[in-house]
Parts: structure tokens; C-alpha cells; sequence
């Protein structure tokens, strides 16, 4: 009986013990930064002058993705070139989660070979770079803390490319969401300095780089579009002295009318499915909303308002569109049902609200605020959400979005210049995007391309 | 000396005794002599005669007649010789006790001068007696009187021992009375010092209640303070973004007494949230934990929960 006693007793003090063993914390806050990553200059292998440097670019990208605050080099305890050299007890006061660091060796017909890893510091400095795991019985090393290893041989000329694919693997192997640094951005250059072409269709990398013209013409090009493959573009263009709507490919150049109805043919959307294309037409009186059936050439209206009805812009699953419209009053933004052809009021805030647009896997929309007469870049949710303001730049405008919806590029002025700014989708993380002379304006995010 | 009177009234009785007897003796002597003549032939010849001419009848008649008077004769006959017989015997006993009574007085004579000089020397015995008495008397007197005083003495000492016993006693009862009194006292002592000391163990018990409660307290207090340096710490070094919306991860994280992360273990919950929570303990390092044992035995285990929210 006493030994029960006992025992029970026991028990219950392992059961207290137990049940009480843990001390629960809830963390519902952090703090809302980029982390801290460091891209250690890749170490030049060969003889001769080194080629650009490719670790600037994955650390200008994971920059740019508002996400990652790559340190200095000259905030670095060392720069290693290869995993086994990190000194991990250096590293921890600088409080870095990851690190990438590579190599660049000379290859054959001026091609290099490309090594990187990406190593967990934090990892690395809890198991000193020698952690080990049972494989097929044996104690192996297990190097967890080194996350991605490649080696790659690129031309000379695929540095800059080499190092977007860099980031989009890093940027994925740390945060989970697909990188879209290897996308591109078309927007329309305004040169006034040129006599002949003012105006230019280009196509960049999404940073700015590698800059291409698709398109010259002497009257004002608009609101491009890309097809959801990547390969077309839809824009608004006068050149016919009145505005029409073409698809071009950007490979063949080939182009392509089609819409040329009386008035506005402006502000070409494609849709999801890349089947149609969400179009605005005053053919009827004031602009409104319509879809184009790219194949049969099928126009269907979608608003009918004795206001402006602007902008659409498909959801993700194709079956509503958001719009621009006047009919309150001032514009703001609604959101169409394709099916029903409901309408129901999005934004509520400020003294209008324009331009706006989905984010993917995010019930949020990007929008152009004005408040108090100044126009920003502006996020909020779908439903009852509240309004973020993204950025500070002026008079911003035709926000686009990155296709992972982490980065939205806009047109903004500087310096009484229109130019494109990129902001993180947190806010975070803000940037003009360096171009040419002349001014940029609309700019449109690709979808992913590889 | 007081049986002599007896011993002469007795002599004088006895002697009386014998001269009745032997007078008696004589006189008896004098009769005896007529009585014992006899006359038997005058009844045996008067029958013979007239026998000789009746019937047969009266014959036998006379026959059963005469038997019957010869048997007469015989029994009185019988009778009277008898008679002689007891008068001989009677005579024999006579002179029997006669002499016996003769030798009795002899005896007695002899008895009495034997009991007279028997008295005169118990006599001299007793006077001898008396004086040895008396000397024992005298002697006994003071043997007596010192047995006396030695009683008194002793009776003395007995009162003495007695009143000394009774004091003794009394003492003892006393004592007893004391010790019973001093042992009720004590016991009602004992009784109040138990009552005092329980009520001062209650108030004890009940000040180490308050004390365990206060410490309890402090001990919550500090674990809460900890709580929240720990939180603190981490949510530092924890960042957060807002593609962890809508997202959450449950840590399992153990803490040395020096406040040094073990282990951080995800439990549950999305893998970079998990991720993003592991590195902001791994970039703590160190988590704030109490020296006091108690305190850091509360935290030196963690269930972290991070659920990230935005507005």
C-alpha cells in the first residue's frame, strides 16, 4: 500500500515534472529585416586579368528581393573560397545566417568554370563544419550546414546571367519561394534627345542590365505587356497616328494588330491562360473594360459605366479582373467577376487609388495611391485590408510586380526625370534602377522565363 | 497446696466405706445357713401307694400327674441348687471385693501417706517453686522493667521511626503531591508549550507558505521576467517577413545553466519559419537564464512558439 503510495506519488511528480518540463514562449514578432548574408567575393583562380565579378550581382539580387542584407566585403572576417576554410567561431559575431562563396577557374575557348556553396553559418557554428550522420550504418560526414554546391562552366558573356541563377538558388534555398531574378522587365524609353525615334520599347534583366530595344517609333508606345510565356509583348502604340493595340514577338520581331477599334485601345492586359487579352475601349463612349479572344478575335465587354473604366488587370486564376474606375468619383479600384460581371469597390483609402494589381499567392493588391496629393506605390489586402505605403519616391506610377510577387518595379520621378524604381514588396528595400538617358517609363515584370 | 482438703475428705469417705461393707459382710453370713437345708423324700413316697387299681385313662391320668410333678421337682430343684450356686458365687464376690477392698484400703493408706509425703515434698517443691517464682517474678520484674524500657525504648523508637515514617511518608506524599503537581504543571506546560510551538509551527508554516508563495511569486515573476528576455533575445535576432504570414513553427529549444543553446529542435510547424526561428536562437547564442536553480530548472526547456504576424 505504501509502496502504491509511493509510486503514485512518483508518478505524479514525473507526470508534474513532465508536463511542466517545457516553458512555452509565443513569438508573434520579429524583427522585420532583411537577413543578414554575406556573398564573398568569388576567388579568382586563373592568371590574368579576373573576369567581373559575378558574386556582385548575386548580392545586388538578394539585395533587390528586400529580403537580405548582404554585408560589405570589408565587414567580412575573412573571405573564404571554399567551405573547409571557413573560420565559423570568426563569423559569429557578425550575426550572418548564410554565406555564399565560390570560385572562378579559367576554362577552355575563354569559358570559366563557376563553383559556389552556400553554407549555413549559424549551422556551421553549431557543429564546426563536422557534423556527422549515420549512412548505411557508418558515421559519415553529413556537412548540413553546406547547402547547395555547384560547379558550372559559362561563356564570358553569361557572367551577369550566371550570377541571377546564383541568387535564384540561394534565394530559394533560404527562404522557400521560387527566385525571380533571371526575369526581365519591358518598359518604354522616352529619349527627347533623339530627333527621329523618341520613343523606344525596351527589355532588361529585371535589374536594369543588359538592356534591349524591341522597338523604335516616333509617336508614343504604352503600357506593354508580356505574354504569361515570356516570348510576346502587347503594347499600346500611335504610331498610326491613333492608338492601336500590337503583339510582337520579342524573338522574331514579329508583330501583330489587334485591336484598332475607334478611340482608346489602350492599357493591354494578357490574361493567365495567354488566350486573351483584357483591353480598355471607348469604341462605345467612355472607356471601358473588354476581353479580346486573341484566336477568335472575340470582344467581350466587361464593364459598362458612364465613368472611366481603366487598367484591368487579371487576377491569378484568370476569373476576375481589377480595374480603375471614376464612377465613385475619384478613381479608385474595383474588381470585376468574369462569370457574373459583379463589381465590387476594392480601395477605400486615400484621395484615389490607381493602377492596380495582384499579388501572386498573396491576397494582396498593389496599387498607386494618392494621399494628400502625393502618389505612391501602395499595398493592401483584397479584403478590409488596410493601405501600406511602399514607397517615398514621387509622383510613382504603373507598379508591376515580379512574378514570385516579392519585387514591384515602378516609374517614378527623379530629378524631374521619369525612371524606374524597384521596391521590395515589404518596403524594405528601394531602388532606381540605373538606365540609360532619357526617360522610363511603364514598366512590366516578365513571368518567370526559365 | 490447694488440692490438700480433697485429699482428707476422700481418705475419711473410704475409710467409712470399708467398716459399712465389712458390717454388711457379717450379718450377711448369719442368714445364709437356714435357707440352704433341704426336705425332698416326703413328695416321692405318697404317689407309690395309690397306683395299683384305676383304668388305664386315669392311669396315664396319674402317670403324666407324677412326671409332671418329677419334673416339678427337678426345676425347682435346678432352681434351688441354682440359687446356691449364685449365693456361693455371690458370697465369693462378697469376700472378693471384701479383700479387694481391704487391699484398696492398704493401698490407699499407702496411697495417702505416699500422697502426704508426695504433698510435703511437692509442698517443699512448690515453696521452692514460689521462691524460684518469686525470684523469677523479681527477675522477670526487671527483666520486665528493662524489657520495658527497652519496649518503652523501643516503642519510643517505634513512634520515632513511626513519626519518622509518617514524616516520611507525609514527606513522600508531599513529594509525590509535588511531583504529581509539578508533573500535571508540567504536563500543562508541556500542554501549552505544544500548544504554542504547533501555533507557532502553523504560523511558520504558514509564514514558509507565504514565504514558498512570495518565492513561488518570485520565482513566476522571475520566470516571467526570463519569459520575456528570452522572448526578447530572440525576437532580436529573429527576422521576420511577410511571405511567414499565415505561418507558424513550434521549437523545441534546451538551455545550459549558462543560458547556452543545446539544442534547437523543430517540433512543428513551416519548414522556413522553423528555419528563420532556429537561426534567431542560434544567433542569440546565449539566452538570459536565472542563476537561481529553480528558476533556470523552469526554463531550462523551451516550447517556442513562433507565429509571425502582420498587419
Amino acid at each position: 500500500m505504501k509502496l502504491l503510495t509511493k509510486l503514485l506519488c512518483i508518478c505524479g511528480a514525473v507526470v508534474s515534472l513532465s508536463s511542466h518540463a517545457a516553458l512555452d514562449i509565443v513569438i508573434t514578432e520579429g524583427v522585420d529585416s532583411a537577413r543578414k548574408i554575406a556573398v564573398v567575393p568569388f576567388k579568382w583562380l586563373g592568371t590574368g586579368p579576373r573576369p567581373s565579378p559575378i558574386s556582385d550581382v548575386v548580392a545586388s539580387d538578394l539585395r533587390f528581393s528586400g529580403r537580405f542584407s548582404p554585408t560589405g566585403k570589408f565587414s567580412m572576417p575573412q573571405t573564404p573560397a571554399f567551405s573547409k576554410d571557413i573560420d565559423y567561431q570568426a563569423w559569429l559575431p557578425t550575426q550572418i545566417e548564410a554565406m555564399v562563396i565560390g570560385t572562378i577557374k579559367p576554362y577552355s575557348d575563354g569559358r570559366y568554370i563557376v563553383g559556389f556553396e552556400l553554407i549555413d553559418v549559424l549551422r556551421g557554428q553549431v557543429t564546426g563544419g563536422k557534423a556527422q550522420m549515420l549512412n548505411g550504418g557508418q558515421l559519415v560526414s553529413s556537412n548540413d550546414h553546406i547547402l547547395e554546391s555547384r560547379e558550372t562552366v559559362i561563356s564570358a558573356t553569361e557572367f551577369r546571367q550566371y550570377g541571377h541563377r546564383i541568387s535564384d538558388i540561394v534565394y530559394e534555398k533560404l527562404t522557400g519561394d521560387r527566385g525571380a531574378f533571371r526575369t526581365k522587365i519591358a518598359y518604354v524609353l522616352v529619349d527627347r534627345a533623339n530627333p527621329k525615334y523618341k520613343y523606344r520599347l525596351m527589355i532588361a534583366d529585371f535589374d536594369g542590365h543588359n538592356e534591349t530595344e524591341i522597338l523604335r517609333s516616333k509617336e508614343p508606345l504604352m503600357s506593354p505587356s508580356w505574354s504569361p510565356d515570356g516570348t510576346k509583348l502587347a503594347y499600346a502604340s500611335f504610331e498610326n497616328r491613333r492608338q492601336q493595340i500590337f503583339i510582337q514577338d520579342i524573338y522574331t520581331q514579329k508583330r501583330e494588330k489587334v485591336s484598332s477599334y475607334r478611340g482608346i485601345n489602350s492599357a493591354p492586359k494578357w490574361s493567365p491562360d495567354g488566350k486573351s487579352l483584357a483591353i480598355v475601349l471607348s469604341k462605345d463612349g467612355n472607356p471601358d473594360v473588354y476581353t479580346l479572344h486573341l484566336a477568335t478575335q472575340k470582344l467581350t465587354r466587361i464593364t459598362k459605366n458612364r465613368a472611366i473604366d481603366t487598367e484591368p488587370s487579371w487576377s491569378p486564376d484568370g476569373k476576375n479582373l481589377l480595374f480603375t474606375s471614376e464612377r465613385g468619383g475619384k478613381p479608385q479600384i474595383y474588381q470585376v467577376n468574369l462569370q457574373s460581371k459583379r463589381i465590387s469597390r476594392v480601395t477605400f483609402e486615400g484621395e484615389m487609388n490607381l493602377g492596380g494589381s495582384y499579388i501572386p499567392n498573396n491576397d494582396q493588391i498593389v496599387v498607386v495611391n494618392r494621399t494628400r496629393g502625393k502618389y505612391h506605390i501602395a499595398k493592401q489586402a483584397l479584403k478590409f485590408g488596410s493601405l501600406q505605403v511602399l514607397t517615398k519616391t514621387r509622383l510613382d506610377e504603373s507598379p508591376s510586380i515580379a512574378p514570385n510577387g516579392s519585387m514591384v518595379i515602378y516609374g517614378t520621378m527623379h530629378r524631374g526625370k521619369q525612371v524606374l524604381g524597384l521596391v521590395s514588396i515589404d518596403g524594405r528595400f528601394k531602388a532606381r534602377l540605373p538606365v540609360s538617358e532619357g526617360e522610363v517609363k511603364a514598366p512590366a515584370w516578365s513571368p518567370f522565363i526559365f | 497446696m490447694s488440692s490438700r482438703p480433697y485429699f482428707n475428705i476422700a481418705l475419711t469417705l473410704s475409710v467409712i466405706l470399708h467398716i459399712v461393707f465389712m458390717g454388711g459382710l457379717f450379718l450377711g453370713s448369719l442368714f445364709e445357713d437356714k435357707k440352704v437345708k433341704p426336705m425332698p423324700q416326703a413328695s416321692i413316697d405318697k404317689p407309690i401307694v395309690k397306683a395299683a387299681v384305676v383304668n388305664s385313662s386315669d392311669v396315664q391320668k396319674q402317670v403324666d400327674k407324677l412326671k409332671k410333678q418329677k419334673i416339678d421337682q427337678k426345676n425347682a430343684e435346678k432352681k434351688r441348687q441354682d440359687k446356691l450356686k449364685r449365693e456361693k458365687q455371690r458370697i465369693k464376690d462378697l469376700e472378693r471385693q471384701r479383700k479387694k477392698k481391704q487391699a484398696e484400703k492398704v493401698a490407699a493408706d499407702k496411697a495417702a501417706k505416699q500422697s502426704r509425703q508426695k504433698a510435703a515434698k511437692e509442698k517443699k517443691i512448690a515453696d521452692k517453686a514460689i521462691k524460684q517464682a518469686k525470684a523469677k517474678q523479681k527477675a522477670e520484674a526487671a527483666k520486665a522493667k528493662t524489657a520495658a524500657n527497652e519496649r518503652a525504648k523501643q516503642e519510643k523508637a517505634a513512634a520515632d521511626a513511626k513519626a519518622k515514617r509518617i514524616a516520611a511518608d507525609k514527606a513522600a506524599k508531599l513529594k509525590a503531591e509535588k511531583l504529581r503537581k509539578e508533573k500535571l504543571k508540567r504536563q500543562q506546560e508541556a500542554k501549552v508549550r505544544a500548544e504554542q510551538e504547533a501555533m507557532i509551527a502553523e504560523q511558520m508554516a504558514a509564514e514558509q507558505t507565504q514565504v514558498n508563495q512570495a518565492r513561488q511569486r518570485r520565482i513566476l515573476s522571475e520566470i516571467e521576467k526570463y519569459t520575456l528576455l528570452i522572448s526578447a533575445a530572440i525576437q532580436r535576432h529573429w527576422t521576420t517577413d511577410e511571405s511567414m504570414k499565415g505561418k507558424q513553427c513550434v521549437l523545441n529549444i534546451k538551455l545550459a545553466p549558462s543560458g547556452t543553446v543545446f539544442s534547437v529542435k523543430p517540433i512543428s510547424g513551416d519548414r522556413f519559419v522553423c528555419k528563420s526561428a532556429q537561426d534567431a536562437v542560434y544567433k542569440a547564442n546565449t539566452l538570459p537564464v536565472s542563476k537561481d536553480p529553480q528558476v533556470y530548472a523552469k526554463l531550462k526547456e523551451i516550447n517556442l512558439t513562433v507565429q509571425p504576424e502582420f498587419n
